[in-house]
């Protein structure tokens, strides 16, 4: 690998991991979710600085070319981080509808508790 | 000063009906918040007539205790005090902590179970968890702490207002603390003696307590770094 290229991917991991934390900051994006792409941050930054593991993972999975070993980890971490989003999505689905549900039950608390309301006033100007 | 006990539970139906006999004893004002718990809590609140809020959808201990943040907000309360629900918080140190408070000696009182090393300990592996906390939270924004993790802790009106609007969700104790550290908050701690847990199951297992010392350590980093310098180191 050239050093050229190792700075350049150095260079960009960093960009990315400062964008992560920068969302972080901001409070757009919520740690339990950035965990996985902190990690991979960190996981690409070790390739960066050491491509000689690259190397001997591309060997331990029998792979010819390290670029393919990475474009293989790099499909698997995302099909990883977008199945995590869809279990996210769901979560999500099931509590909103949990919400509307008792939203609904107490909406009809309150229209019993307003037509009591409005009963008692009948009954004492009646 | 109108103080406010607030009591998060989550699946406490064996523990919740001694719990709020002794909160009654001591007569100050509390509200349980219902974490929508799956056994019988619920049930047991309406029976003692406890005044409680249920929550339609779990939330954690962070998302309830910030709901006992927002009620106090919004009756006007001047001291909320955090009492968990298992049981474990000893209430006869409410007057102490609440007066300290009242006096203005700190913005925050937290009570440690580590001062005086008195009482339910935890275990080895949740002290040296512990202690990694407390060194990181002094790295990271100056406040001396024994405790970081304690539930049992009581904060004034000013913090009430903050923590209304923004609470950690997950594991708060320890961010709590560093994000009061952003606010010029200051953070005194009083030895406790906390007891054993008696019935139920901790909500925290092995594997748990891993993900929570990555990501609460991260928490704490984060949040120093979104305070920049209105970090102010305030002795304790």
């Amino acid at each position: 690998m050239s050093d050229t290229l190792r700075i350049v991917l150095f260079v960009g991991v960093c960009l990315y991991l400062l964008i992560v934390f920068y969302l972080l900051r901001k409070k757009s994006l919520e740690l339990k979710y950035s965990l996985i792409w902190i990690g991979t941050g960190i996981a690409m930054l070790i390739c960066a600085i050491s491509p000689e593991l690259v190397f001997a993972l591309t060997k331990l999975l029998g792979i010819e070319m390290p670029v393919n070993a990475i474009f293989l980890l790099g499909h698997l971490f995302e099909v990883l981080i977008l199945m995590m989003l869809s279990l996210i999505a769901s979560r999500n689905k099931r509590r909103i509808k949990d919400l509307v549900q008792q939203n609904g039950l107490l909406e009809k608390r309150v229209r019993d508790l307003e037509e009591i309301g409005s009963k008692k006033d009948g009954t004492e100007h009646g | 000063m109108k103080a406010l006990v607030i009591v998060p539970a989550y699946n406490e139906e064996k523990n919740i009906g001694n719990l709020i006999s002794s909160i009654n004893e001591t007569g100050y004002d509390y509200i349980v918040i219902n974490d929508c718990s799956r056994d019988n809590t619920v049930d047991i609140l309406k029976q003692l007539g406890t005044r409680y809020i249920d929550l339609p959808v779990n939330l954690g201990i962070g998302g309830a205790v910030q709901t006992g943040y927002k009620y106090a907000r919004a009756y006007g309360y001047d001291i909320a005090i955090q009492i968990d629900g298992d049981g474990q918080h000893d209430i006869s140190y409410l007057p102490e902590i609440i007066k300290m408070i009242e006096d203005g000696v700190a913005d925050i009182v937290i009570g440690s179970r580590f001062l005086k090393k008195e009482g339910f300990q935890s275990s080895r592996a949740r002290r040296t968890g512990i202690r990694f906390l407390n060194w990181l939270i002094t790295l990271v924004c100056g406040i001396k702490i024994t405790d970081a993790t304690s539930g049992y802790r009581a904060i004034n009106k000013k913090f009430i207002d903050i923590y209304s609007k923004a609470y950690p969700t997950d594991y708060p104790e320890p961010e709590a603390i560093v994000a009061a550290a952003m606010y010029g908050g200051k953070v005194s701690e009083v030895p406790v003696v906390m007891k054993e847990r008696v019935n139920g199951t901790s909500s925290i297992n092995v594997k748990k307590s891993i993900y929570y010392m990555v990501k609460v350590s991260l928490a704490i980093l984060v949040c120093r770094a979104s305070a920049g310098r209105r970090c102010r180191v305030t002795d304790s």
